[in-house]
């Protein structure tokens, strides 16, 4: 009885996720079920909490995380994009290019794979992000 | 279909795109019968009786001044100039997690007959004028322009680069190159288009402009056809977040070209259809603002005018650094040729035969190549530092003789050298007999090395058509009738450019529309 009940519960969260799509999803479904994290995806699962980036209470959906609370750990910005800047070709810098200053979330991604964005454009570029589909 | 999911558009309004009148009649009549009671005019959704009953949102979530979609060019100076002009609530959305559109990795040519420093005529480059710069731009689009729209761009082109100048803190190279199509050395240089992006976002950020990212328009509201029915304000969605916003004086649409709106681009010129064409665009450059625009009663004209670049990079379709010289070089000399080593086209010839004479010569053309000296490099706008990392990474191929240049791209030596040679003397005769370029003194001959190689191929650039707008850059409606509070401005607007739009073009079409869409909104009631 109490394993059909559990069964039902982990389709229900299932469904939730399929439907309200993946992060927002896993939230929802972590809240359901009680806990208090939603799966993180990076290297920051099992060093850093919730809190860590989203501060007090369970973020709101599609909520986002700015540049500087990702820098109060990682930053300053100059030395960041100075251990990224490629041997070879110095300007193929995620951190450092044309399309200035750009959201962190535009690449790392907590709650699902990163992609590195200018990729999109840059077809030919070898580029590797940590967390990233092929990582 | 990936780049559509991925910038969300929604796939299912986008279904039809072209109204007819009847269906437009029909759904207007259906509206008659409801007025009064709160439905919005809405024509794209199949099945048009339905489709007339998508209700106005019962509640706005928010009330803004002015509301301008894209933070390109266009949208930039938009809210520039509106802020300028005294807006104080003006929000500019970008649906990228990224500004600038196209415009910010555009090549930062600009066409303009003077600018504050009289570059042209310090550098002795002869002549040129406002009339001068609108018959080339008619002349260029094979007078399909709308001469009343080519006017305020030519006249308005100066005085715009000097604001982004004086007001932005843009720099501009101090060169003025002569650039296909254009009978004047007018194309100014900055290097790239986000000095002229951030020269404006920086005028209405001081200004108090707020920029949004992430959040793409989803539906623009109007109740109905009347001539008199103003647009009320657009659906929104940010992430999964749908929301509403009213508008108080207007909304200028100023969302781009839709160069990577495969279907739209099939849909107007098949010859374009599929995927398998590279494309220059940034993937944002999808069709649906004009869809939704469509649904509220615009008018499009000339959809099926899309633009190849000739010389984009053949194996991504990038239009990089080294994919400009090819089009800022052919006044200073630079020569296209085949795999053959042979001359096919007068260098001073526009994109569009170009790029034919190019597909003319079938798959295995691919790529043809240009061919320059390095005594050319700045004085057509180029930098040492640029060539150097050209090189590096494999763009640009360079080499002491002309010969020794063929061996490396694979080319018959003989051929180019004898190319080549020609070409210094029809130069040296002031005559070309081969294909008649217009010869000028600034042509400089390839008689001194190093001399250097770019592979070219076309690829998807740019969309001459799309919503008619009027001098004031008012959105018209099938009928003629302004549509009220609704502005257009930049790629978005068809009409300015005909069939082919000169290179160079771009950017004073879009600051200067953008500047009168947001110098006339501010005068509308609130
Ligand atoms: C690689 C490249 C180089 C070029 N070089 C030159 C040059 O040197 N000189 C020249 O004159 N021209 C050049 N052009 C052409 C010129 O850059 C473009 O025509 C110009 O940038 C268009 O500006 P815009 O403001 O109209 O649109 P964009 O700059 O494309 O901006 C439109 C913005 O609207 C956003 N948007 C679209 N739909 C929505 C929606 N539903 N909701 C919210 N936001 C939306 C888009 O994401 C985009 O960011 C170049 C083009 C390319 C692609
Ligand atoms: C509270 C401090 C903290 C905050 C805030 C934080 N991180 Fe981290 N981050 C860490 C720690 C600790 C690690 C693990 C480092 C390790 O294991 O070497 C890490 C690892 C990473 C890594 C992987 C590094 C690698 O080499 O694999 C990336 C990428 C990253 N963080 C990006 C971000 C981004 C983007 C943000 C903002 C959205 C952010 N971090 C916010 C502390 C933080
Ligand atoms: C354009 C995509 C992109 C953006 C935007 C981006 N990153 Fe990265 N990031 C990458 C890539 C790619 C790597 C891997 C670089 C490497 O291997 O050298 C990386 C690596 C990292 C690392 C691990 C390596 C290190 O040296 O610590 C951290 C931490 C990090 N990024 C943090 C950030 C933060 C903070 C921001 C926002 C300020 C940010 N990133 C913005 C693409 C991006
Ligand atoms: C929207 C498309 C787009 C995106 C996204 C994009 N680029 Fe570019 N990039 C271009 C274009 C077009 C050019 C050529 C115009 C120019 O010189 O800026 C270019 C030029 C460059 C160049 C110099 C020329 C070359 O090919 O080496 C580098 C390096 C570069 N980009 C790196 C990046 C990096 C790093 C990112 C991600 C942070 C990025 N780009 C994102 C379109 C893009």
């Amino acid at each position: 009885m109490k394993r059909f009940r559990l069964i039902l519960i982990f389709v229900f969260l299932l469904a939730v996720v399929a439907y309200m799509g993946f992060g927002e999803g896993l939230i929802q479904a972590a809240k359901a079920a009680g806990q208090t994290a939603a799966p993180q995806q990076s290297q920051h699962a099992g060093k850093i909490d919730c809190a860590s980036c989203h501060g007090k209470g369970s973020p709101e959906p599609d909520s986002t995380v700015e540049n500087p609370r990702c820098l109060e750990c990682h930053g300053p910005m100059e030395e960041l994009a100075k251990r990224s800047e490629p041997a070879d070709f110095p300007d193929r810098n995620p951190h450092k290019s044309h399309l200035g200053d750009i959201a962190c979330t535009v690449c790392h991604h907590e709650h699902s794979p990163s992609a590195v964005y200018c990729l999109d454009c840059h077809r030919n570029f070898k580029m590797k992000i940590p967390g990233g589909k092929e990582d | 279909m990936k780049e559509k999911e991925k910038v969300g558009s929604d796939g299912k309004r986008q279904a039809t795109n072209q109204l007819n009148r009847r269906s437009f009649l029909k759904a207007t009549a259906a509206l008659g019968a409801v007025a009064g009671s709160g439905f919005a005019l809405n024509m794209a959704t199949p099945g048009s009786a339905e489709a007339a009953k998508r209700p106005l949102p019962k509640k706005w979530d928010e009330t803004v001044e002015v509301l301008v979609i894209g933070s390109g060019f266009a949208g930039c100076s938009a809210a520039a100039q509106a802020t300028s002009n005294g807006a104080k609530n003006v929000v500019v959305l970008e649906k990228m997690p990224t500004y600038g559109g196209n415009s910010i990795i555009n090549g930062g040519v600009y066409a303009s007959w003077d600018d504050k420093f009289h570059y042209r005529e310090k550098l002795n480059l002869g002549n040129d004028s406002v009339n001068l710069h609108a018959e080339d731009t008619l002349k260029g689009g094979d007078y399909f322009s709308i001469p009343a729209l080519v006017k305020v761009m030519a006249e308005g082109a100066t005085d715009a680069l000097n604001w982004m100048i004086d007001e932005g803190g843009a720099v501009i190279r101090p060169t003025v190159v002569r650039a296909g199509g254009h009978s004047a050395y007018r194309t100014h240089a900055a290097g790239i288009g986000k000095v002229y992006v951030d020269a404006l976002k920086r005028i209405a950020e001081k200004n108090g402009a707020k920029f949004r990212l992430g959040t793409e328009v989803k539906w623009i509201w109007r109740a109905d056809a009347d001539p008199k029915s103003p647009v009320l304000g657009v659906e929104v969605k940010q992430g999964r977040k749908i929301s509403n916003i009213k508008i108080q004086k207007g909304l200028i649409l100023a969302s781009g070209g839709f160069s990577r709106d495969i279907k739209m681009r099939g849909d107007h010129y098949p010859y374009l259809s599929g995927s398998d064409w590279n494309c220059t665009n940034h993937k944002g450059a999808t069709g649906e603002m004009i869809r939704y625009a469509q649904a509220i009663g615009a008018d499009t004209l000339q959809m099926n005018f899309i633009q190849l670049y000739p010389y984009a990079d053949p194996e991504t379709g990038i239009l990089d650094t080294p994919a400009l010289y090819p089009f800022n070089g052919p006044g200073n000399g630079i020569v296209y040729v085949t795999k053959q080593g042979k001359r096919f086209i007068s260098e001073l010839a526009r994109r569009d035969h170009v790029s034919f004479a190019q597909i003319a010569l079938g798959p295995q053309g691919k790529p043809t190549y240009t061919i320059f000296s390095d005594e050319m490099i700045e004085k057509f706008g180029g930098t040492r530092e640029e060539t150097e990392a050209g090189i590096k990474k494999g763009r640009l191929v360079r080499a002491d003789s002309i010969a020794e240049l063929a061996k490396k791209i694979g080319i018959p030596s003989d051929a180019l050298v004898d190319t080549i040679n020609k070409h210094n003397q029809y130069l040296a005769a002031g005559k070309d007999p081969e294909f008649n370029k217009p010869i000028t003194k600034a042509m400089t001959p390839m008689t001194k090395g190093p001399f250097y190689a770019v592979a070219q191929w076309p690829a998807v650039h740019h969309t001459m058509g799309g919503l008619r707008i009027n001098e004031k850059a008012q959105v018209i409606d099938i009928f003629g009738e302004v549509i009220p509070k609704l502005y257009a401005a930049g790629e978005v607007t068809g009409g300015v450019h005909g069939t082919n739009r000169l290179g160079s073009n771009a950017i004073p079409d879009c600051v200067v529309f953008g500047r009168v869409a947001g110098g006339t909104v501010v005068k509308e009631k609130a």
